[in-house]
């Protein structure tokens, strides 16, 4: 594969593993991030299941209290921060660059310390549950239960360590990505043509990059309170818990559309592609992206409606939520447009992306409901909010990431995922979805509170907890079958040719799977959908030249080392503090070693 | 590719060395103005706008003349404000959000009493009648009673004294001695949460309007 | 940590250098994590309920010479760039040491600062004020101190037999970006906390 000129002939001699460590191709970066992501996906729906078989029938006793505490709190922690958020990192990595026809991105060593970091706070947050117990104060970590005197072993702290250690790594990324797409956009490629997909990343880098360091402010005061004696949310010295959850939500609810953002991009993808029709209405597709992520800065405090905030912000936060549904429903309607009239192919990535639709339209209705105080205060903390972050995290995003898997699988490995096997997955996934979080919503009406490790008998509650557990192994069943449908796939040869499907954007004009350096000459771009407009313009792609002098950036591992730095630092902030000098001194190598290193 | 990078080399502000320096000499003199007016003894309103002022434009100055964004790329301004003016707008909502409590304790003359307090019958008329009213006549520190104990004690006490990590605080669930609840106040409850209030500036009079206040008024 | 990003040399969309496009949207990003921070001060101020109280410990005609030096700092780092722009080396390493010893400088009034409030019993868990105000102009201080780190790596980097390279103003520009930045973040600050009374 490694075919290109320049460095790319060192690259070779070296071994297998050592490549994969020192690259700096953003697609190889990518694949590390899908398949690390998907692992921990894995770990996170393993954690759900016990969650689930715990809940199945009353009185409960698979695991003990203090364990479920742990299990749903990593749960939620590990499907936000190591799964769903890292895959569409995954995706972004591979196509931002093939997008906007760039051979990488802007700063590639940075994009594989983005890598490294995350994988070291993915390690330390699951590793806890070996060291002294896994968080357990759930996922907002709500002062004062997360304080010292509340929770005085090391689970919080491990919390706080390891969502600072991957804020920096969603934080190095989100620069990365939004100077690629600003600043290394092909020639003709005006911001106005650029892919949606690529506008929803460029929104949520910056969500991401607005929002993390709000939270990585109350983590450090939470960090202060638990082991340097402060008092910022503990009452008893003047301290404030609602600060908390103020600065909490100040990113969390951002947080929620850097989740999904990254999701509607791909169907914005996928649904023109296969309804064979240009998106319906670009430039509203993209403006109302725009405005969820002004909006979504100004919603948070529609988490705590139920602390008393007084009339004022209840009426502003409610408005502002009713607001947002607003350009969340114009996509909606943009989606349907497009397929409206299409001549649609109903294949796999297709399923998944209307399914989105249905899922994500569900889901959105029930957040709407909450947006209004009077009834946000009947279902706070019941298991309709669970219901629906799961319509909208799973039945959205998710669903979402799994449209892109089928759509772009052949363009990253060069083979088809088997159609059939896709199909038998995504029918699952629906409906064991569907069983699993649908009566939920019934559950919450009729009182059960999230977050209780078991119940009594005769609440009412008995049969939809059980449906929604066997619901749950039905779409773990659903999951299953994808992964043996991925081994099954990588077995099989490389069949793939550049453009299976009729894409309209860049990705698609160059090889299954690319080569090292995307494109032998970076295409003209005239028009959205640049590769439609060639093909009715009847303008071919300008061929290979004879000699390609195409500069890639030689591997590096000094990303690995800046990383190593910054994870010893996270591990004294846990054991001895002498630890995190040790930390800072591999840290300062590194960047010195990184800014010496010869590029070229 | 290297005309690229050699481009924005050339493009360097026009600012000379002699405009630098008299750019800082003006910020070094906006920093005096600023520490003369700190002891001026203004009133309080009118100096604090002049401060902010002052400060405003010493951010600009800096911004624009020595970060160049009065001669750089639009781009960078907008990004720049974009950060800045989200970061103020959170600010200026967070602070709104804290300060103002009136729009909490609107809230609270309104919200019904939570089930778990044993509320007499006469809760309904009690409620809307009797609280505010007392709790306007009463002052703590030149507050309402009533509002100094929302912003003060309800963090663990709970708003409508229901009890949260300390006790409920209502007439029905205060069966003691007054002697007792001053002395709690005054001097806290040592291995509990509760503070020595008496050490925190908070007079004996202000402690017998709370003592009065929980032992009689019904929340 | 935007230290030493010199990659793969692209054309660029808008004709910006990606690491000064780079920093600009770090510093918007910074810009949210210090409103934070003052923001928490702001929210607690008042809120102390034992002493010592800021109109009690905090010593502004010091904390205005620390400003002043500061801000000679900044004009400094300006001088610089200039000097790296137009190719004057002498006077970009110069100026770079100055602004060095300028930012040494205002940390040492800190850590005075710091050991002196901690002297008459302010600490970080003594009240609300003690928290807030630490954890404010510490992170601050960090953030100079790293610029420091930043500028002495740069000066290094001058002193090598090769420069900084045909990217010299660039590397310069960017690092006083950021050392600008930390620079107006302490004007909000010292206005906030210090001159404006309690």
């Amino acid at each position: 594969m490694a075919t290109a000129v320049g460095t790319a002939g060192q690259v070779t001699e070296r071994s297998g593993i050592w490549e994969w460590m020192t690259t700096v191709d953003h697609k190889k970066i990518a694949i590390l991030y899908g398949i690390t992501s998907f692992f921990f996906f894995v770990v996170g729906g393993i954690e759900a299941l016990l969650v689930r078989t715990q809940l199945a029938v009353p009185n409960g006793t698979v695991i003990d209290a203090d364990l479920y505490n742990q299990l749903f709190t990593t749960h939620a922690l590990t499907m936000i921060f190591l799964a769903v958020m890292p895959l569409g990192v995954s995706f972004f990595n591979y196509f931002i660059p093939l997008q906007i026809g760039a051979r990488d991105v802007a700063f590639p060593r940075l994009n594989m310390l983005s890598y490294w970091v995350y994988l070291i706070g993915a390690v330390m947050l699951t590793a806890s549950f070996f060291l002294g117990g896994a968080p357990d104060g759930g996922w907002f970590g709500y002062a004062p239960l997360s304080d010292r005197a509340y929770s005085p072993g090391s689970q919080m702290d491990f919390y706080v360590i390891s969502l600072i250690i991957l804020g920096i790594s969603s934080l190095i990324g989100a620069l990365n990505f939004a100077v690629t797409i600003i600043n290394m956009r092909a020639p003709g490629m005006s911001m106005m043509r650029l892919p949606v997909y690529m506008w929803m990343t460029l929104i949520t880098a910056f969500l991401l990059i607005l929002s993390l360091p709000v939270l990585t402010v109350g983590l450090i005061e939470l960090y202060f309170d638990r082991n340097f004696g402060t008092h910022f949310f503990a009452p008893e010295m003047g301290g404030d818990p609602i600060l908390w959850q103020h600065i909490f939500w100040i990113f969390g609810h951002p947080e929620v559309y850097i989740l999904i953002l990254p999701s509607m991009g791909v169907i914005s993808e996928v649904i023109p592609v296969m309804s064979r029709k240009p998106l319906f209405g670009y430039a509203a597709v993209v403006f109302a992206g725009a405005a969820i992520g002004v909006l979504g800065f100004g919603v948070w405090s529609h988490h705590m409606f139920t602390t008393g905030l007084g009339t004022v912000p209840q009426v502003v936060f409610s408005a502002s939520t009713m607001a947002i549904g607003i350009p969340t429903g114009i996509k909606i309607f943009n989606w349907l447009g497009t397929m409206y009239g299409g001549n649609i192919r109903f294949n796999t990535a297709m399923y998944f992306a209307v399914s989105f639709l249905v899922l994500f339209t569900i889901g959105g209705i029930s957040g709407v409901m909450h947006a209004s105080p009077s009834v946000d205060s009947h279902q706070q903390d019941s298991y309709f909010v669970v219901a629906h972050i799961h319509y909208v995290l799973f039945g959205g995003a998710v669903m979402g990431m799994f449209s892109g898997m089928f759509y772009w699988f052949p363009k990253i490995t060069g083979r088809f995922l088997d159609e059939t096997s896709g199909k038998i997955s995504f029918w699952l996934m629906f409906i064991g979805m569907n069983a699993t979080f649908f009566p939920m919503h019934f559950l919450g009406i009729s009182g059960m509170p999230r977050r209780i490790y078991t119940y009594e008998e005769g609440l009412g509650w008995d049969t939809w907890n059980f449906v929604a557990t066997v619901g749950a192994f039905i779409l773990a069943l659903g999951v299953l079958f994808f992964i043996v449908n991925f081994f099954q796939t990588m077995r099989k040869p490389r069949t793939a040719p550049a453009d299976p499907w009729g894409g309209s954007t860049l990705e698609w004009a160059t090889t299954s799977p690319p080569p090292d350096h995307n494109f032998d000459v970076v295409p003209e771009v005239r028009d959205r959908d640049p590769l439609w407009y060639n093909r009715d313009h009847g303008i071919s792609l300008p061929a290979r030249p004879e000699h390609l002098h195409i500069h890639l950036p030689p591997p590096s591992y000094f990303p690995m080392i800046v990383a190593m730095g910054i994870g010893l630092i996270g591990v004294g902030l846990l054991s001895h503090l002498a630890l995190s000098f040790v930390g800072v001194a591999v840290l300062i190598y590194g960047i010195w070693g990184w800014s010496l290193e010869p590029t070229s | 590719m290297e005309h690229q990078a050699s481009a924005h080399h050339d493009e360097h502000p026009p600012t000379t060395i002699r405009e630098y320096v008299i750019i800082g000499v003006v910020l070094a003199v906006i920093t005096l103005i600023e520490l003369w007016l700190s002891y001026s003894g203004l009133s309080h309103g009118l100096m604090i706008s002049l401060l902010l002022i002052f400060s405003a434009m010493k951010f600009i100055i800096v911004v624009a003349m020595f970060m160049h964004l009065r001669f750089d790329s639009r781009l960078f301004t907008r990004l720049f404000i974009f950060g800045f003016a989200l970061a103020s707008a959170l600010l200026i909502a967070l602070i709104a959000m804290f300060n103002f409590d009136e729009t909490r304790s609107l809230f609270q003359a309104s919200a019904p009493p939570p089930a778990a307090t044993a509320a007499p019958q006469d809760g309904g008329d009690g409620d809307n009648g009797e609280g505010p009213a007392d709790g306007g006549a009463l002052l703590v520190k030149g507050q309402p009673v009533a509002e100094y104990f929302s912003s003060t004690c309800a963090g663990c006490h709970g708003q409508n004294r229901e009890g949260v990590v300390g006790p409920a605080l209502t007439p029905a669930s205060l069966a003691g001695d007054d002697a007792l609840y001053f002395d709690t106040i005054k001097n806290g409850r040592p291995g509990t949460a509760m503070p020595a209030w008496g050490a925190t500036g908070l007079s004996d009079a202000d402690i017998d309007v709370l003592v009065t206040f929980i032992t009689t008024v019904e929340p | 940590m935007a230290a030493g990003t010199h990659e793969v040399e692209h054309h660029t969309s808008l004709g910006v250098d990606n690491r000064k496009l780079l920093m600009w949207i770090f510093l918007a990003s910074e810009c949210l994590f210090f409103g934070t921070l003052i923001s928490t001060y702001l929210i607690f101020k008042g809120q102390s309920l034992v002493g010592p109280y800021p109109d009690d410990i905090l010593d502004i005609p010091l904390t205005s010479l620390s400003t002043f030096v500061l801000l000679m700092s900044s004009l400094t780092m300006v001088l610089a760039v200039y000097g790296a722009q137009h190719g004057r080396l002498g006077m970009m390493k110069a100026m770079l040491f100055a602004t060095i010893l300028l930012g040494v400088g205002f940390l040492g009034f800190q850590v005075y600062e710091f050991r002196h409030f901690a002297h008459v019993g302010l600490n970080l868990g003594t009240n609300q004020f003690g928290a807030s105000f630490f954890v404010l102009t510490g992170f601050h201080g960090l953030h100079v101190g790293i610029g420091v780190a930043y500028l002495i790596s740069l000066l290094f980097g001058s002193m090598r037999r090769s420069g900084l390279g045909k990217d010299r103003a660039l590397w310069v520009d960017t690092a006083g970006l950021y050392w600008h930045f930390v620079d107006i973040v302490w004007i909000v600050v010292f206005t906030v906390v210090y001159l404006i009374p309690s």
